[in-house]
């Protein structure tokens, strides 16, 4: 049993209270599941809630997903005009071809200019796609992602010390953003909802997700030792290490096996022991050479944080849940 | 006859004028240090900040049971 917006809430507010330059973003698909096509009242008194959790907690950008677009964009604009802060730099008025939101937004935290962008798929999945296109028909364009991206990438260059894209559209089409569009420091990516312990490199770009669900919230820390330089993956040497440790694993059982010969032959004992140590020596000089670099580039570290049951909930939001109703997703 | 000290006879006149121009200069330097353009990230200057992410979370209020 992980998640659950009270914990969520009250674990990012503990987190705000005792850390400075923090800031709270999603990537999107926040607001309802693909099963819930029709317009019901629950699902939209849920957005609701889910809306007002994230403007108690002073979420600094919310990316709009393609399934946050279920009940139409019209739910989304009554949101964002009551102080939600929604961002999207292709998803336009079919009319003007205007941002319908912010294309983006630079929030100001320790000295650093952090500007955060969004993007959504311009083709919806087979399920939830026909009520999307009902839901929108005629009030909503969506832009190729690769062009917004580029224009505002473009756009955000001398603006800001750190760009970030809140992304919808999934790791491929993430990886080919990043290719395409050099610039962007940061892809906190969805739409997929992947587990992903380890950042995926693209060109300088260093691509996230943090799950579904809200069972995890993502921690992205951030230290800027140069503006200018690279970021380094501060996790790196930790997962290189557990590889060193699997190999150990390995290792210590290969000479368990030639010490109790059991069908194998010596030979290949010997050849698996001797490729296992290269491995592992070649893994070393790895973990050395991350280590010496690491203290020289500015560096991050992600990290999924589990939100377990036994944290605590923020009493404020679990009397809103209550006097909605809601007793079950 | 009487001699005007003009440095003595007006206060206001008795401040030297780079000294003038220099505190002018320095008030300058503390109007604009507060302005967010001073507050960049500095070269070979620690700054570390934190973001909390979520996506996919898809109109879950409660804990997923899986």
């Amino acid at each position: 049993m992980l998640g659950g917006l009270t914990r969520r809430v009250a674990y990012e507010e503990k987190i705000r209270t005792e850390k400075q330059g923090v800031l709270i973003v999603d990537s999107g698909d926040l607001f309802f599941a693909p099963s819930s096509g029709g317009s019901s009242e629950k699902d939209l008194a849920k957005a609701r809630l889910i809306s007002r959790a994230y403007k108690h907690m002073g979420a600094a950008a919310i990316n709009v997903g393609d399934l946050d677009l279920l009940q139409g964009v019209d739910f989304l604009r009554s949101e964002y005009s009551q102080g939600l802060p929604l961002i999207s730099a292709n998803l336009l008025n079919p009319s003007t071809k205007a941002a319908i939101f912010s294309s983006y937004v630079i929030r100001q935290v320790a000295g650093v200019r952090v500007a955060f962008f969004g993007l959504l798929p311009s083709e919806f999945p087979p399920g939830a796609g026909i009520a999307i296109k009902n839901a929108n028909e005629g009030k909503i364009l969506i832009k190729d992602p690769v062009e917004a991206a580029r224009e505002i990438v473009q756009k955000l260059k001398g603006q800001a010390d750190l760009i970030v894209l809140l992304s919808d559209l999934g790791l491929y089409k993430d990886q080919t953003i990043a290719q395409a569009v050099p610039g962007i420091h940061f892809i906190l990516g969805g739409h997929e909802g992947r587990f992903m312990k380890k950042s995926q490199q693209a060109g300088t770009t260093h691509i996230l997700q943090s799950s579904v669900k809200g069972m995890y919230v993502g921690q992205l820390r951030l230290v800027f030792e140069n503006p200018t330089s690279p970021f380094k993956d501060e996790g790196e040497p930790q997962q290189i290490q557990e590889r060193i440790n699997a190999l150990d694993f390995h290792l210590r059982s290969l000479q368990g096996a030639k010490e109790r010969p059991a069908g194998q032959s010596m030979e290949n004992i010997d050849r698996a022991i001797q490729d296992v140590t290269k491995q592992k020596n070649a893994l070393q000089e790895e973990l050395q050479r991350t280590q010496n670099s690491a203290s020289q580039r500015s560096r991050f570290l992600f990290t999924l944080e589990p939100m377990e049951v036994r944290l605590p909930e923020d009493e404020t939001v679990r009397k809103w849940i209550s006097e909605a109703g809601i007793d079950k997703d | 006859m009487k001699t005007k000290l003009p440095i003595l006879s007006n206060p206001r006149r008795n401040v030297i004028p780079w000294v003038k121009n220099l505190g002018a200069l320095l008030l300058a330097l503390l109007i604009l240090a507060n302005f967010p353009f001073f507050n960049r990230v500095a070269e070979g200057k620690e700054t570390e900040i934190l973001l909390l992410h979520t996506n996919s979370v898809t109109g879950h209020l409660f804990p997923c049971p899986t």
